[in-house]
């Protein structure tokens, strides 16, 4: 603490910096959990605790700002606000006085949250396995699911992710998606003519919707078949209600054949879907021709973790990363997908 | 003045129409909830004839398992689709129960059952069933719970009443689970 202490504040900074620069690189390159953690006790080592020092920044922010309203109380004084093209020069000087150091400050700041999330993305994707999806499936993704045809203007996969799912002591590689559509209305409104009154103009809006899901290989013989909250496109001509007046009144089903949906709505599997529909919104199950099974809802941040302590408590934060992350609605489909799969006896 | 005495005429009678049928429509779906659960109690009869066979060289099978064997055989026989009669069903429910508790107790007296292939087959068969059967049993309960809320409301009660004339129906309610609680509700 000694030596530390001795150190001038500017030689401070510009260690936390490097050493921000050289975690932020290791952490990009890291192959697995361990690697990590040995990056996350470097962070609770480090003897500045990934804290700047702005207090020189801070005085000479303020000290900018003192000497803008010293010289706007003189030019009110001495001239009764009569500002010449010096003056507003000389304005612009002292904001950027101002605003220069609160910038470095503030930019400092995003280098240790962006270093903060970057810890969460990596723990994440070692803990889930998750990978870019394969180009394949990016190509052969877009016009697979009736839960697609949304939008009248445009719709795209914006972003899609290999991770790992692990049912019966087996592992599988699924894909977690977003997805976003744009519907296109016209909406009037009332504008002034020029002419004291008022006249009616259409214009195009465009709302962006997105929607979040993970696309499962097939697990059973079934194919075809949607089951959403929603009324969607209809591509296949025969439709099933189960017994259950809730899942009736909260799901729609579409099917190629009446037999197999029948065949697929077993008793714990409409129970299972009730379940579900309890803990998303906007939902839609579908199995694709090709047997693979979308299961899509409209609430974003699928990938988003629990984690709620930062790196500015280091010690908690790797406890936080290592012990507790979890990615809470993707447990929920996998949970359900684990479901089905015993029930459809796989 | 007599536009609007029709209008209201018609109003009424629609919502009298809409509600009747609301009601003809729930019932039904409770029919359907308890042929749901007869079809999936059903189901365990055509274990029964394969636990017959895996099971017939064991003596305990003969002393132990075959008479609850035969009491669940008997009353599968007696559910009926067209009723809705869950006392019936107490009866299916704790006779599985035996039996299930009864395998388990064969499958300690005899190691090499519990390594057999056919009969961990069969047991997973079981256990979807009886998990089938309590989904379906969920369904029905839930159907039952709606349809019972339907004509017990205004002013569907009065409509009910004067016709379609349904009553209530009784929940099916595990007995024996029950009766390990200590609290019992008084509604």
């Amino acid at each position: 603490m000694e030596a530390i202490s001795t150190v001038n504040t500017s030689t401070d900074n510009k260690i936390l910096k490097e050493f921000i620069t050289t975690t932020t690189e290791s952490l990009n390159d890291v192959k697995d959990i361990h690697e990590v953690e040995s990056l996350l006790d470097k962070v609770i080592a480090h003897p500045f605790k990934l804290k700047f020092d702005n207090l020189k920044l801070w005085l000479l922010s303020t000290f900018f700002v003192l000497l803008g309203a010293a010289y706007i109380y003189f030019i009110a004084t001495t001239r009764n606000y009569d500002m010449s093209w010096i003056d507003l020069g000389s304005f612009l000087i002292l904001i950027v006085g101002v605003v220069w150091p609160l910038k470095i400050v503030g930019k400092r700041a995003q280098s240790i949250q962006n270093l903060n999330n970057l810890f969460i993305v990596k723990t994440r994707d070692l803990l889930y396995r998750i990978t870019l999806s394969s180009q394949h499936f990016r190509e052969t993704i877009n016009n697979k699911f009736v839960d697609f045809n949304r939008g009248n203007y445009s719709q795209n996969v914006s972003w899609c992710k290999e991770l790992e799912f692990n049912y019966n002591d087996k592992k599988m590689k699924v894909d977690a998606l977003q997805h976003h559509y744009v519907v296109e209305r016209i909406v009037e409104e009332k504008v002034r003519n020029g002419r004291g009154g008022y006249k009616t103009v259409r214009r195009k809006v465009y709302d962006h919707y997105y929607r979040e899901g993970i696309v499962f290989p097939p697990i059973a013989e079934f194919k075809s078949l949607v089951i959403s909250n929603d009324s969607l496109h209809k591509k296949y001509s025969e439709s099933f209600k189960p017994t259950s007046i809730v899942f009736d009144e909260h799901f729609y089903v579409m099917a190629e054949s009446e037999f197999s949906a029948a065949k697929f709505l077993g008793p714990s599997v409409v129970l299972a879907f009730e379940d579900l529909n309890k803990k998303f919104k906007g939902l839609t199950f579908e199995i694709a021709p090709d047997g693979s099974i979308l299961i899509n809802q409209k609430q974003t941040g699928l990938l988003n973790t629990n984690i709620s302590t930062s790196i500015n408590t280091p010690v908690e934060f790797k406890q936080d990363l290592l012990k507790n992350l979890t990615l809470d609605n993707v447990n929920i489909m996998f949970a359900f997908m684990n479901n089905l799969i015993k029930y459809l006896g796989k | 003045m007599e536009i609007a005495i029709i209008v209201v005429v018609v109003i009424i009678a629609l919502w009298i129409l809409i509600a009747y049928n609301e009601i003809v429509k729930k019932f039904n779906l409770v029919k359907r909830g308890w042929a749901d659960v007869t079809a999936q109690e059903r189901q365990k009869g055509r274990i029964i004839p394969e636990l017959e066979k895996v099971l017939k060289d064991h003596k305990q099978f003969e002393t132990d398992l075959l008479p609850k064997i035969v009491a669940l055989r008997s009353g599968l026989s007696e559910l009926n689709d067209a009723e809705v009669d869950p006392s019936k069903l107490k009866d299916i429910t704790a006779a599985s129960k035996e039996l299930r508790s009864g395998l388990e107790l064969t499958v300690e007296a005899y190691p090499e059952l519990k390594a057999s292939e056919s009969f961990s087959n069969l047991m997973t068969q079981i256990t979807n069933q009886e998990e089938n059967v309590g989904a379906a049993l969920r369904i029905f309960n839930q159907n039952v719970e709606i349809f019972n809320s339907t004509i017990q409301v205004f002013p569907n009660n009065l409509i009910n009443s004067s016709l379609n004339k349904k009553k209530e129906i009784e929940v099916f309610t595990d007995s024996e689970a029950s009766e390990s609680f200590e609290y019992k509700p008084s509604f």
